[in-house]
């Protein structure tokens, strides 16, 4: 089998894997999508059963209420979406193709799969190893903001960098711009910017920044990037699933050719003091260079004004445990 | 909404899970007590066209007679324009009508219901599914309304 | 996930054509008959005010009120006029051209990107043409459809015209300013050329027309200077932790 062949292959295994994991991620085995036994219309669930939250259902990735995780957004009806725009439609087919180099990621990128609200599973449908200090800080930003409904701050809502994860994951556009020792990823959510050093070292000043640091080198045509030394915890997913500070992000980048031409990301989180041992998921981006001038995003506008960002109802929460 | 195939319509339908505004990919909507709806009428004193959150202040005369004022936050530009609405519609000093679901953290102003303009046009806010869509925030009158 | 790869033929010959094409564009050499703008550029000399190339500011009327009372408002240190200094909004074009940080250039054939060091922000020269502009499904009727809604940064196209990058922009929000006191109105457009006076010295001339603030078009012009380096020694700055720490966003 060539190069190209073994490649494709893995990509349609890898993404039957995502395609199947947004599915559970949706509702444990045996139950219908979306609804929780007891609450009708399913939405917020009806709280955690006897026995504390984490002892979901038979079946029910660990942490849920009975019925799994709730499918959308909260204050949505179960299994509706927030009423955003639908899936972009496809490329037009006189749109430019992307480099044949594989080693040339530049272009601009969008996430274009469904959004895991919790990631749950890893991208092998294995229940996320949390410990008891990551199930129990999981547990508490469930409960907030599904059962107690009083969601608390993070650093997206105050218009601050999310870290990769929740960056990539948005179904929104980014591009990437590579020199000859750093390469540039350029978000529109957020105006990120994550710069990834090549073949470089940890910086040893004790400085931090929102998306870690980033020290990167190929690995044949695949680009690995380790991140650590985060200056906040990460929320991973929109729900909360955590990273603490001191985690190691390892990003293997590679184009694959997959329905037109993707970005595959596999994410692997080290993180001993949420987890048991590290884990991994997978992401495919989409080659769109028609989205490639972005709309403006300026959140200080809002965050910045007086109020900043309690004005959209959120709580701060209470603090992490520190290592 | 342009549609390049039947197909991509066809996924729209099927698979509007996918998506979720600009708002949601921030913060829980949850935030928002989504069961209570006020209202003010009062003079719009400003709209900012803004991503990922637009704002609207509306100045009103409280139930003592005393000048307020309360900011309410919706969507992206792409929430009014959406609607057939443009930024020159939102003149300030006419005179307006808005409902939203209030903070659940007790900080005056929510997220925005719907906002009728002098004209009488009605804007929905841009947070949650489109009126009338099962499930979606109850019609005016069927939720307490709070003045 | 990786298997172990013995290069083939096919792919050295991929990695010594990007090996070449970073190499071009770091010295300069151009993919098509321009020099490349690629690189890190900063202020020749720091400044917060646009000063125009000939004369005084055409202001109207109501062009000088604004900016007389910005100015009065400022010396009080009442900075309410500005949204940049009391929220860290985005300064947007031109003021983020001010930026006394760095920023650097992505010079492409279809878009020349600028990152700002400065609060993480960015600028796109949209340089496609014809049937290469392709509709933005994000935009139209899109998540981030603006319906005309005007921005900070405003919409900005550009070609071309031999060594001279030739830069337009329309669609500006009039809730900024256009350098730290100037008004800037919601009929705003600029125009820019931007090109190197040489190797190490890149010269952008702003053509500023607002016929509410100016009584016609008038220009200015910024002189950048090279930097040694990449992108890789910009530290990520968050604009509203300065702010919150007592400093304020942009140097008065």
């Amino acid at each position: 089998m060539t190069m190209h062949q073994l490649a494709t292959k893995a990509a349609v295994c890898l993404l039957a894997v995502v395609l199947a994991g947004s599915a559970l991620a949706q509702a444990p085995a045996g139950a219908p999508p979306g609804v929780s036994p007891g609450a009708p219309g399913g939405f917020p669930p009806a709280g955690f059963p006897p026995g504390g939250p984490t002892q979901g259902p038979p079946g029910a990735p660990a942490g849920f209420p009975p019925g799994g995780p709730p499918q959308g957004p909260p204050g949505a009806p179960a299994g509706f979406p927030a009423g955003g725009p639908p899936m972009p439609p496809p490329l037009p087919a006189n749109a430019p193709k992307a480099p044949a180099d594989p080693r040339n990621l530049e272009g601009t990128w969008s996430h274009e799969q469904m959004l895991v609200f919790r990631i749950n599973t890893d991208m092998y449908g294995d229940p996320l190893p949390y410990n008891d200090r990551g199930r129990h800080l999981m547990d508490r930003r469930v409960k907030a903001t599904y059962v107690d409904q009083l969601p608390v701050i993070n650093a997206s809502a105050e218009c601050l960098p999310p870290g990769q994860p929740w960056q990539m994951d948005l179904n929104f556009p980014f591009q990437i711009y590579q020199d000859k020792d750093v390469i540039s990823l350029l978000f529109q959510e957020y105006h990120g910017a994550w710069h990834i050093h090549m073949n470089g070292q940890h910086r040893k000043d004790g400085k931090r920044e929102y998306f870690g640091d980033s020290i990167a080198h190929w690995d044949g045509n695949t680009l690995v990037v380790d991140t650590a030394n985060y200056r906040r915890s990460l929320w991973l997913d929109v729900d909360g699933t955590p990273a603490s500070v001191n985690a190691h992000l390892t990003f293997r980048i590679r184009k694959v050719d997959l329905s037109g031409t993707k970005l595959e990301v596999v994410v692997t989180v080290d993180d001993p003091w949420y987890y048991t041992k590290p884990w991994s998921i997978v992401r495919l981006y989409a080659w769109r260079p028609d989205m490639a001038n972005f709309s403006e995003y300026n959140c200080e506008n809002q965050v910045g004004a007086k109020g900043g960002v309690s004005q959209y109802g959120l709580v701060p929460e209470a603090p992490e445990e520190t290592q | 909404m342009k549609f390049y195939k039947p197909v991509a319509k066809a996924l729209f339908l099927a698979l509007s899970a996918f998506t979720m505004t600009q708002a949601m990919a921030h913060h829980s909507f949850a935030a928002y007590d989504q069961t209570v709806t006020k209202s003010v009428t009062g003079t719009l004193k400003e709209f900012d066209w803004n991503a990922p959150h637009s704002s609207m202040t509306v100045a009103f005369t409280d139930a003592n007679g005393k000048p307020d004022e309360v900011s309410v936050t919706t969507g992206a530009p792409a929430t009014m324009s959406g609607q057939g609405f443009k930024p020159r519609d939102f003149k300030v000093g006419q005179k307006v009508i808005m409902t939203w679901h209030p903070n659940r953290n007790g900080v005056p102003g929510g997220e925005l219901v719907e906002f009728t303009l002098e004209d009488g046009r009605v804007l929905h806010g841009g947070f949650g599914p489109p009126p009338g869509v099962p499930g979606s925030a109850p019609p005016p009158g069927a939720a307490p309304v709070t003045k | 996930m990786n298997h172990p790869i013995r290069l083939g033929r096919h792919a050295r010959l991929h990695h010594t054509f990007i090996a070449i094409a970073l190499l071009a564009a770091a010295s300069g050499a151009s993919a098509a008959g321009h020099p490349s703008l690629d690189g890190v550029w900063k202020l020749e000399r720091p400044q917060s005010e646009f000063v125009p190339v000939q004369g005084q500011i055409p202001f109207t009327e109501d062009g000088r009120k604004d900016y007389e009372a910005n100015k009065a408002s400022g010396a009080k240190k009442e900075f309410g006029y500005d949204r940049t200094q009391t929220r860290c909004s985005s300064p947007g074009l031109p003021r983020i051209m001010l930026t006394p940080r760095l920023f650097a250039i992505h010079d492409r054939p279809q878009m020349v990107a600028m990152e700002f060091e400065w609060n993480r922000l960015a600028r796109q020269i949209d340089l496609r043409q014809g049937q290469d502009k392709l509709p933005n499904p994000m935009q139209e009727g899109g998540l981030t459809g603006g319906g005309g809604a005007a921005t900070m940064i405003g919409e900005t196209t550009g070609h071309w015209e031999d060594k001279v990058l030739v830069v337009h922009t329309k669609n500006l929000s009039d809730k900024k300013l256009l350098d730290a006191y100037l008004p800037s109105g919601e009929d705003l457009e600029l125009t820019e050329h931007i090109h190197l006076r040489d190797a190490n010295t890149l010269e952008d001339r702003i053509t500023i027309q607002d016929p509410a603030n100016f009584t016609k078009p008038w220009d200015t012009v910024l002189i950048f200077k090279r930097q040694p380096g990449t992108v890789s020694q910009f530290r990520e700055d968050i604009c509203l932790e300065r702010r919150n720490a007592g400093e304020t966003p942009l140097p008065r």
